[in-house]
């Protein structure tokens, strides 16, 4: 392994440190790539699961599932690791830091010294890569941020033991071995199947193309709440899960037309690079509706016929590159 | 989104602090490209964060008046709602709910005292008597 760490810039926590260890470790592969082999995009509506009262909305498959399915799809051997107290996890962080290892840590977003005040919420799921330290804390590299980042030991210790939904427990991973031949061509024509069946064939209707129809009978029933700034906080909450949390734009789709673009090359099959464009007017039509759930958050008159509308047209565009995708029999 | 399209508002949140976004650059090929923040982004995450602050300034005068807890400023202070302090504080929801009384608080054990200061990182002193917010 070498010495030097190079940090780069990604949307994305997971999938931008999936691919920096991985290229650390002997096998450069793109964000977008380990998000798309990874099966991290998704569409879900859980109207039970409540985040601070409001329906959980997620464009991507729950926090560690890219990081498995990588591991399982390219067959690599990757270490999980987690603690009991914060004692033992620091000690150990700072073993494999010593030996030169690179080690992913799931952590809070709330209690990390470095983000921006307005941007630290109750988010336990945010993955960083450590890779060195010095007398006061651990140097790190935070894919989403521009450049290399530090935080002092016990405010790390504080966001990797924070408690709640998805509590990280400590828990910090490293890639131990990448076999000697990858066969990136099956893992990619296998990812995009299972992308796209899930997408479309989902027996459970608040996942997928059925979860975008249940989000939009959602929208539909705004004006019958019984509390005024409901509709005005539910509009804000989507706009936050699809744009804020780092999704590179339109809720992962642009960062998933990356990645359908980047196969076209590898599998050397043009049609691909239509589907990839296909998938960045999908990702444009989710910042269309963006905007418009923006201006009924300013308190602007407006129609929620129209922004279900807005939605309808996300959900037809997105099938329509599915059914493309499925035709290709790939 | 092409390159040149991607928004550049500058927004404060980011503290000068870019975003990596994906866009189309010029060969149709999708890129990482630095986006300084969008506005549509900004005017969510203020909401959500003006959410909590203008239910922290009603948790305050409640405290003051004599009718709430001191536990509900600190909860929403550290943007924590019911559910999400229930989640850190091993405390039951209908639990928290008592405590946000004000006769309940005052006869709270120092074991349950402190896992509360615990959670909100402070001193007993300051759990019950919160400064003023902003």
């Amino acid at each position: 392994m070498s010495k030097a760490f190079v940090h780069s810039h990604a949307a994305h926590c997971e999938s931008g440190v999936v691919s920096s260890l991985l290229t650390h470790a002997g096998y450069p592969i793109s964000e977008a790539m380990a998000f798309g082999i990874g099966n991290g995009l998704t569409f879900a509506y859980l109207p039970i699961v409540k985040i601070d009262g409001m329906p959980l909305v997620a464009y991507r498959m729950p926090p560690k599932s890219i990081l498995k399915t990588v591991e399982k799809r390219l067959g690599l051997e990757v270490k999980i690791k987690k603690y009991s107290n914060p004692q033992s996890a620091r000690e150990d962080l700072i073993k494999m830091v010593d030996a030169g290892k690179f080690v992913g840590l799931q952590t809070s977003v709330f209690y990390l010294p470095y983000f921006p005040p307005e941007m630290r919420f109750h988010f336990n799921a945010h993955n960083l890569v450590v890779y060195g330290k010095n007398d006061t804390g651990f140097l790190i590299s935070d894919p989403v941020f521009e450049h290399p980042v530090e935080a002092e030991f016990n405010a790390l210790d504080k966001a990797r033991f924070a408690r709640g939904v998805f509590a990280p427990k400590g828990a910090c991973y490293t890639i131990e071995k990448i076999p000697e031949r990858i066969d990136l061509a099956k893992a990619i024509k296998k990812a995009i199947n299972r992308t796209c069946n899930m997408m479309l064939y989902t027996p459970f209707p608040w996942v997928g193309l059925r979860g975008i129809g249940m989000m939009k009978r959602a929208i539909l029933k705004l004006p019958t709440h019984p509390h005024k700034r409901y509709a005005s906080l539910y509009l804000g909450h989507i706009i936050r899960m699809q744009e804020e949390i780092g999704t590179g734009g339109g809720g992962f789709r642009l960062m998933y037309a990356a990645f359908l673009s980047e196969c076209a090359e590898v599998l050397g099959r043009e049609e691909l690079k239509t589907a990839s464009s296909m998938m960045g007017e999908v990702g444009d039509k989710w910042r269309v509706f963006a905007l418009s759930c923006s201006k009924a958050c300013k308190g602007n008159e407006y129609s929620v016929e129209e922004i279900a509308q807005k939605l309808q047209e996300c959900r037809d565009s997105e099938e329509r590159v599915y059914r493309f995708l499925k035709g290709l029999k790939l | 989104m092409k390159k040149d399209e991607a928004p550049q508002d500058n927004i404060a949140m980011y503290h000068g602090g870019r975003k990596a976004l994906y866009a189309v650059a010029d060969e149709g090929k999708f890129e990482i490209t630095q986006s300084s923040g969008w506005s549509v982004e900004e005017m969510a995450t203020l909401q959500a964060v003006d959410e909590f602050e203008r239910l922290e300034r009603e948790a305050y005068s409640e405290f003051s008046e004599g009718k709430n807890s001191p536990l509900g400023v600190w909860m929403y202070r550290r943007r924590m709602s019911i559910a999400t302090l229930s989640q850190c504080s091993d405390f039951w929801q209908w639990s928290i709910k008592r405590h946000l009384k004000p006769d309940v608080f005052k006869r709270l054990s120092p074991k349950k005292i402190a896992l509360y200061c615990d959670v909100f990182d402070i001193t007993a002193a300051e759990l019950f008597n919160p400064k003023e917010p902003k």
